[in-house]
């Protein structure tokens, strides 16, 4: 397991390194980054500047440079277009935190959620406890999350006044604050709702089939009850495709928080994604681009190794 | 079970306490705005860049001089702040240096600063504040953004812009040279590349920004396969790899200069040749600071020393361009410096809270990016100080506001819903928002100086290429016919179309709207577009008759009646232009015509647009011969201003806009290219060189083209020497006379057809019941007030209480 892992771990590195060269040639290739060309403004002096940050210089000249600075120093650069000056990583490290918690406290309560819907579905396949949940999922894969974000903000914050409309301020409650919590509550539950869906869809599928196996049919000779045979052997069979897939909602969450960030005003890393490459700011696209690399890359890893641990017969990078 | 209800009811009581939590609220004013973002957000004097910087950087500074709403509540007036008094005149004491010359006049300003003006922490502010502050403005080491607004335009501080290049060779384009550069005069140097008399290195441009080519570059045009035609590329690649250094320039050599001769082959009827497609170095020496026009004269006087005389009027110009200049707290900017892990420096002043220096009525007290900004009253400003200079006594009745805060939202929806809760106090609206908060009391308009128009391509080659490469056999030359774009302009319905198409904007009838300024002989101002000269060009280009029998008694009357919609014109112009096409050979019989309406893109907005286009064309074409033969077609292009350039659109929307004060110049900036097509005229086809033109000034008729009156209006000589050589400057005539002539100009260009107005942009926007505005009509360079005359009704505790209840927010 352990060379495995190794293996693994060499070749995510050779794939991030490509990826993250692919992306620094890309954004440098875009069409007038990142000069201004707006009236009133001095072509030169931004060319100097330009200059200055080294942007004139060969794309390889600048991406081995970029290279070495990450090397040696572990420095990502400074923004250019966004926080001018200000240096990338400590800025993304002091947004992240926002975003990470708004989506553990979505993935940590739609993973109950998720699964107690779909073994619930399983169980009760095929009556109408079934068809509501498998309308409910059908809505909210459907449907984009952004729709019910302003449906949430409208009617629990706006008409019911149950919430505030946007997230609070860390100057008014700390951050894993129990205020804090339920000032972000309605993008948590915005947030909650196709994770939710999937996971119920994914382990009723799961479920389903694995409940008509021959083996819990011994399982139920041999004597245990239902829930007995569900709870120690259908489960554990379903979970070995549903727990990669609850690493893969989580990582999906973190990409896609975007637009809920924005709504609800948690001051998060997803909109700076965005704004980088709209702002043609190199720095923060490549920071960003590597880390959300990094964690999808980590997160592929993650996966195939929980495999082993969830079910034993499976063996990493045996040949055997 | 018990166990149950009593877990139930704690997590009830919790739940409303949480619910119940809030911010304290006092007995203060607070003024609550939304930004969209605060990435790029920085409130640094040397570097800002957004409005919005531009906004918390009015909070905490105070500049030399501001405006307020004059008493009458129907103007502006100057008033000093960080000035003591407005500047002096004292360029004969400084005849013999800086370049001032005896009887030079209205160069060399000294400005006594406010005696009591202090930084937040208690430091005084003197002059040396000052000329630190444009020493690293100006820093070459810096080459801070905002640098350029102290040697660009009219306000060019003597030496500035040789301080800031010191030290460096920059290579600038030829054409904007003072004196550019022929090849004839170059010479040939021992590694083969061209030098100037001066031994300065000469380059071409591969991929770098050419006037000529639009501030585009060979390598953008020749890449975009609407624009490569324009170049003959066998020799392309070969220039391009000369660029061994990637920075754009390749040395000019006889090698490099024969592939570029290839490469534009095909445009140099259209006036290219080596030098178009010229850099040339200039090397700036080093320079002290003393050589730089901005000099102490005393602990609270500066001195500073323009390369030309202050902009008229002066009484306008001298406040406007002195209040550009914003302080750096010395002390904490050189604290604010930071050396980076890879050697290079950056600066965080009014960047972080920790590195935040204020001199205005507020001081930024809190940042939490991506969520809040709080400005509170700076306690240490002289404006709240009875006695101080410019203290209280003259800000009675101003600053009402305690403390500003700024929330961060970033879409629409969400902030609508805060305002309707109480949480802000303003609120843009969109087109759809309208339908609800139309008839508001609280709705303001906000205008703005762009005009949208529709502009014709009426270049017939340009047409007729278009008509061959589509093959459909739809003509596409018919609006080359005058009376077809008359007609065109006849059947939109201004009114209707700003309404139902726009967020907030006017019905639009002249190519300059009510935002551009021109001003009188005592430094006052006026829009161009109130003065008899701009209305009667507007009621004699849309037919209106006016006076003694006519339907219309005066030209007000006309003026106001006027709405340039009149379908049974535009059926008349339609079969005029339908007979003319015929008679000339441009459309047959039975042919169809199509214009292709290059557009942004096709959201619904642009889909009803052109639904509303083609339902006019339809009904004003309904019974003429071009009856169910003429039709728009929506091309989606995002490059739709270039493809225009280009030749190959038929029909945009184009918007301009811009300086407020620059009307004189605008026909010159935007409207007329030069001989060889070089600017930004979109009307493509449409030369103003051979348009003649006849004024009458001081009772003489002179006749000339509008090119050359566009020209001579805006004080360019270049194209304008037949009219220099029989009148004087057109800056030396009084108001009246210029705005006859613009009027004049403006008729002319509209009467062309080739673009017809549409709409004046504005927006719309909401204030909470809890503020005044100054004023409910935007004036201009005050708008409304702003924080300076906000009063309010409701202080934070009254307000919500009042804002709780669901049927106080009714807009």
């Amino acid at each position: 397991m352990g060379k495995y892992i190794l293996k693994r771990l060499l070749l995510m590195f050779f794939v991030f390194f490509i990826i993250a060269t692919m992306c620094f040639v890309l954004i440098h290739l875009l069409p007038g980054a990142p000069i201004l060309r707006g009236i009133g403004v001095d072509p030169h002096l931004q060319e100097l500047r330009n200059e200055q940050m080294g942007y004139n210089d060969p794309i390889l000249v600048q991406y081995f440079r970029y290279v070495a600075n990450i090397v040696k120093y572990g420095y990502f650069g400074v923004g250019y277009k966004l926080y001018v000056g200000q240096n990338v990583l400590t800025k993304i490290m002091q947004k992240l935190p926002y975003s990470m918690i708004v989506n553990l406290y979505s993935i940590l309560i739609a993973i109950p959620l998720g699964l107690g819907f779909g073994i619930l579905a399983a169980l009760k396949k095929n009556k109408w406890p079934d068809h509501v949940i498998n309308v409910l999922v059908i809505l909210f894969i459907s449907v984009p999350s952004f729709v019910y974000a302003f449906l949430v903000q409208y009617l629990l914050c706006y008409k019911l006044g149950w919430f505030p409309l946007f997230s609070d301020s860390i100057a008014d409650s700390p951050l894993l604050s129990p205020k804090m919590f339920w000032s972000m509550l309605p993008a948590i539950i915005s947030l909650g709702f196709l994770p939710v869906a999937s996971l119920t869809r994914y382990t009723r599928a799961e479920l389903s089939e694995v409940l008509t196996s021959d083996f819990m049919l011994l399982a139920r000779t041999k004597g245990l009850t239902k829930t007995q045979a569900t709870v120690r052997h259908a489960m554990k069979n379903a979970m070995v495709v549903i727990l990669p897939m609850i690493i893969g909602e989580f990582i999906g969450i973190l990409g896609g928080s975007y637009i809920i960030e924005s709504i609800f005003g948690i001051p998060g890393i997803g909109a700076l994604y965005i704004q980088a490459i709209n702002a043609r700011d190199y720095n923060f696209f490549m920071a960003e681009s590597m880390f959300y690399t990094l964690v999808g890359l980590l997160a592929g890893i993650v996966v195939d190794i929980s495999y082993g641990f969830i079910d034993p017969r499976i063996r990493m990078g045996s040949r055997k | 079970m018990k166990k149950k209800l009593l877990t139930l009811a704690i997590a009830s009581t919790s739940v409303v306490a949480l619910a119940s939590c809030g911010e304290s609220v006092g007995t203060g004013y607070t003024l609550n705005e939304s930004i969209g973002s605060t990435t790029a957000l920085q409130w640094n004097p040397l570097t800002w860049e957004t409005s919005d910087d531009n906004s918390a950087l009015g909070y905490i500074s105070s500049t030399l001089y501001d405006y307020k709403i004059n008493d009458d509540k129907d103007g502006w007036e100057v008033v000093n702040e960080m000035a003591a008094a407005l500047p002096v005149d004292v360029t004969s004491e400084y005849v013999g240096q800086f370049g001032v010359e005896e009887g030079d006049t209205d160069k060399a300003w000294r400005i006594e600063i406010n005696h009591d003006a202090k930084w937040d922490n208690g430091d005084p502010i003197t002059a040396d504040d000052y000329i630190y502050t444009m020493q690293q403005q100006l820093d070459p080491a810096q080459m801070n953004r905002r640098a350029d607004s102290f040697y660009s335009g009219s306000f060019n501080i003597v030496n500035a812009k040789n301080y800031l290049y010191a030290g460096q060779t920059v290579a600038f384009e030829n054409s904007s040279l003072e004196t550019p550069v022929n090849f004839a005069d170059l010479t040939k140097g021992d590694d083969g590349q061209y030098k100037t008399a001066n031994g300065d290195k000469t380059w071409i441009a591969v991929d770098k920004p050419v006037s000529f080519l639009d501030k585009g570059s060979i390598k953008e045009w020749i890449s975009d396969e609407e624009t490569a035609a324009y170049f003959d590329d066998t020799n392309w690649e070969a220039l391009y790899a000369l660029d061994t250094d990637e920075d754009g320039l390749v040395a000019l050599t006889d090698t490099s200069k024969g592939y570029l001769e290839s490469v534009i082959t095909p445009i140099v009827t259209y006036g290219a040749k080596l030098e178009t497609f010229m850099y040339v170095d200039s090397t700036f020496p080093e320079l002290s600071w003393d050589k730089v026009g901005f000099q102490k004269h005393g602990d609270y006087e500066f001195d500073v020393v323009l390369v030309s005389p202050m902009e008229k009027p002066t009484e306008f110009y001298l406040p406007y361009y002195f209040a550009s200049i914003n302080l750096v707290h010395r002390a904490t900017y050189e604290k604010a410096w930071k050396t980076q892990k890879d050697g290079t420096k950056v600066n965080r002043y009014n960047k972080e809270v920790k590195y935040t220096r204020s001199y205005g009525p507020y001081k930024l007290t809190y940042f939490e990016d991506g969520k809040k900004v709080k400005f509170v009253k700076n306690d240490e400003w002289y404006g709240y100080k009875e006695g101080a200079t410019n203290g209280a006594e003259a800000h009675v009745g101003q600053y009402q506001t305690t403390q500003i805060v700024w929330t961060v939202i970033a879409n629409h929806s969400s902030e609508l819903l805060a305002f309707k809760k109480g949480k802000i106090d303003s609120v843009g609206l969109q087109a759809e928002d309208l339908e609800t908060y139309g008839s508001s009391n609280y709705l303001i308009y906000t205008p703005q100086s762009y005009t949208t128009k529709v502009s014709f391509n009426t270049d017939l080659k340009s047409l007729q290429k278009m008509e061959t490469e589509k093959g459909d056999g739809k003509n596409r030359t018919i609006q080359t016919v005058k009376e077809f774009r008359e007609a065109i302009s006849y059947m939109i319905d201004r009114n209707y179309f700003a309404s139902a198409f726009t967020s907030a904007a006017a019905a639009g009838f002249g190519m300059i709207n009510y935002m551009y300024q021109v001003f009188n002989e005592d430094g006052t101002t006026m829009a161009y577009r109130d003065t008899d000269a701009a209305k009667k060009a507007l009621v004699d280009l849309y037919g209106i008759e006016y006076g003694a029998g006519k339907e219309y008694a005066t030209l007000n009357d006309a003026y106001k009646a006027m709405t340039g919609y009149d379908m049974t014109k535009a059926k008349e112009l339609f079969q005029t232009a339908y007979d003319k096409a015929v008679a000339e050979g441009l459309l047959g019989t039975n042919q169809e015509v199509e214009i292709q309406f290059n557009m942004y893109q096709n959201d619904t907005i642009y889909q009803n647009m052109l639904a509303y286009f083609n339902q006019q064309i339809t009904a004003a074409t309904k019974g003429t011969s071009l009856e169910g033969k003429v039709s728009f077609k929506m091309y989606v292009d995002e490059d739709y201003y270039n493809t225009m350039y280009a030749g190959n659109a038929q029909f945009i929307y184009t918007t301009w806009g811009g300086s407020t004060y620059g009307a004189f110049g605008l026909l010159h900036d935007v409207y007329c290219d030069d001989s060889t097509g070089n600017g930004n005229q979109m009307e493509i086809g449409y030369d103003t060189s051979k348009v003649a033109v006849d004024i009458t000034i001081d009772g003489t008729k002179y006749t000339n083209s509008l090119q050359a009156w566009a020209y001579w209006l805006a004080g360019d000589d270049s194209l304008s020497a037949s009219i220099v050589a029989v009148l004087k400057k057109a800056e030396e005539l009084d108001v009246d006379t210029k705005c006859m002539v613009l009027a004049t100009l403006e008729n002319a260009y509209l009467s062309s057809f080739v673009t017809i107005p549409v709409y004046y942009r504005q927006s719309a926007s909401l204030y909470s019941k809890k503020i005044n505005y100054g004023t409910d009509t935007y004036i201009d360079l005050v708008g409304f007030g702003g924080v300076r005359h906000i009063t309010y009704n409701y202080n934070d505790s009254e307000w919500k209480s009042f804002s709780s209840k669901a049927s106080n927010m009714n807009y």
